[in-house]
């Protein structure tokens, strides 16, 4: 992304992964995959600060874990929906019409 | 439902009212060269400077993602048709009584529109004038609050109504659980790039996200007459806000340049990131500038306070330009209006209009160097290219492609 974080001072960085990262927590891969693509750079460069590794580190691995629950439960979703019945209707924002 | 939009509404357009009066084009300040390093670098641009303080990099910056949003909205809506309503429209806004719903209307749409658009205006008018007030006395947490709970609305409720118009269109099987999900990601992941600190291009990304989505909402629910009629009464007002002495905006950008702030990050969008460097106590404490970082600036320092930041390390070619959220919306709700008639020369003529309005106001922005009003020119330039080409080009072209005369 932008090169806006080069001129930051490294206790900065540090500060914005950091809350970047507890900010994901909450079922938020999407914060977390833009921490990792954000910090990219300044983990991987030779002289990289080691929080900023860490915690860039622990989002990727953290937003992976998300995305797989997530997948999994679309999956779920998409193919057994009609199968359930009532409540397969129930939890459906829209439910298609037409032939399947 | 229906009477959810209806409730919903009152707030989004309180944010609406807000969002329009940052239609302005708001300079950078001048660059307080404090540092040698600075100066010997600003020597070569000096002159540059002198005479035309914005280049064509400059005008590029802007007309980029103004065309993305506005190629955003129309492509929303010839994609998904539910936001042309049409003949079927019968779901209007508390705020334009006048309509062909109800017992109210005049009979006549274009004296309906302009009662509507007295009172549209009418409430902008008082929403921005509040809102002036409210800076003027430094009740800077309120601001901040309306502008917090507005992108909130903005950011939730809309992103989850258009991709609800987005899924049925698609008709693919959505549950709740999946959009809770995404538009909980999408809203707070807007929610911290726009008011706290997030990468640049996220933070304009969802700048244009919203102005889309506001725009999507002006064209969907304002009657046709009425939303034209605002278009022109908008503009109108703006020229004498932002260059009227007495005129709202024109104190709100006078009284933020007296006290050395930014105005409203989360309400402009701007193309570059400023650092500034505070010498506070002989230790430089950088941080990344409120301008478009937001709340920091209210946040957490107490303006009023503290020390204006001399911006030193501003490359004279990394000065950004700003443009008001307001002037994304209303260009896209032209251009979104045209794209509901069905006739992409109308859509290409308007588009085309309000980048020459742009361009045109950024050229007088360079040559008089303070705020501007960036809506007057390329509204009414589109308005009159859309009712040229929509009533005389289209059928004067359909007729010679019928009659087969080639020019």
């Amino acid at each position: 992304l932008s090169n806006e974080s080069a001129a930051a001072s490294p206790e900065e960085k540090i500060n914005i992964c950091r809350k970047y990262f507890l900010a994901g927590l909450p079922l938020l891969p999407w914060v977390w995959i833009v921490n990792v693509l954000w910090f990219w750079r300044e983990a991987t460069k030779p002289d990289h600060i080691p929080q900023v590794r860490k915690y860039v580190m622990f989002s990727a691995i953290g937003a992976l874990i998300y995305a797989t629950m997530i997948g999994a439960w679309v999956g779920v979703y998409q193919s057994q929906r009609a199968s359930w019945g009532a409540l397969g209707d129930r939890i459906s924002l829209h439910v298609p019409y037409g032939e399947p | 439902g229906i009477n959810a939009e209806y409730g919903g509404f009152f707030l989004v357009i309180q944010s609406a009212n807000l969002v329009k009066m940052s239609a302005a084009v708001v300079p950078t300040e001048e660059q307080v060269p404090a540092a040698p390093e600075a100066v010997e670098a600003e020597d070569d641009d000096a002159e540059e400077q002198e005479t035309l303080k914005y280049g064509a990099k400059h005008v590029m910056m802007l007309i980029v993602p103004v065309s993305l949003c506005m190629i955003l909205v129309i492509l929303t809506i010839r994609v998904i048709t539910m936001y042309d309503q049409g003949s079927q429209q019968t779901v209007y806004l508390v705020y334009t009584p006048f309509n062909d719903q109800n017992k109210l209307s005049t009979g006549s749409p274009i004296s309906d529109a302009v009662l509507n658009m007295i009172i549209v205006l009418s409430l902008v008018i008082f929403m921005t004038c509040i809102l002036v007030l409210l800076y003027k006395y430094r009740c800077y947490k309120v601001i901040e609050g309306w502008l917090f709970l507005s992108s909130l609305i903005l950011l939730f409720m809309f992103t989850f109504l258009n991709l609800q118009e987005v899924v049925i269109r698609f008709n693919f099987a959505m549950d709740y659980i999946t959009i809770a999900l995404i538009v909980w990601n999408f809203g707070v992941m807007g929610i911290i790039s726009v008011h706290w600190k997030g990468p640049l291009i996220l933070q304009q990304g969802y700048l244009l996200i919203i102005s889309a989505m506001m725009a999507l909402v002006f064209i969907k629910y304002l009657p046709e007459w009425t939303l034209w009629f605002i278009l022109g009464g908008i503009a109108v007002y703006d020229l004498f806000a932002v260059l009227c002495p007495k005129g709202p905006l024109r104190i709100l950008v006078e009284t933020a340049e007296e006290r050395n702030e930014p105005i409203f990050p989360s309400l402009i969008y701007s193309s570059t990131v400023m650092w500034t460097v505070a010498m506070a106590d002989g230790e430089p404490v950088s941080s990344y500038n409120p301008l478009n970082n937001s709340t920091g600036s209210s946040a957490n320092s107490s303006p009023p306070n503290r020390d204006p930041p001399e911006m030193e390390d501003q490359e004279p070619e990394e000065q950004g330009v700003k443009l008001g959220l307001g002037d994304f919306i209303f260009y896209s709700v032209l251009v979104g209006k045209a794209a509901t008639a069905d006739d992409w020369n109308t859509v290409m003529a308007c588009f085309v209009a309000i980048l020459i309005g742009l361009c045109l106001t950024l050229l007088i922005l360079a040559i008089v160097k303070k705020a501007l009003p960036a809506l007057p020119i390329s509204i009414f330039v589109g308005i009159i290219f859309y009712v040229c080409t929509r009533w005389c080009i289209k059928p004067m072209c359909d007729q010679m492609a019928l009659s087969q005369v080639y020019v």
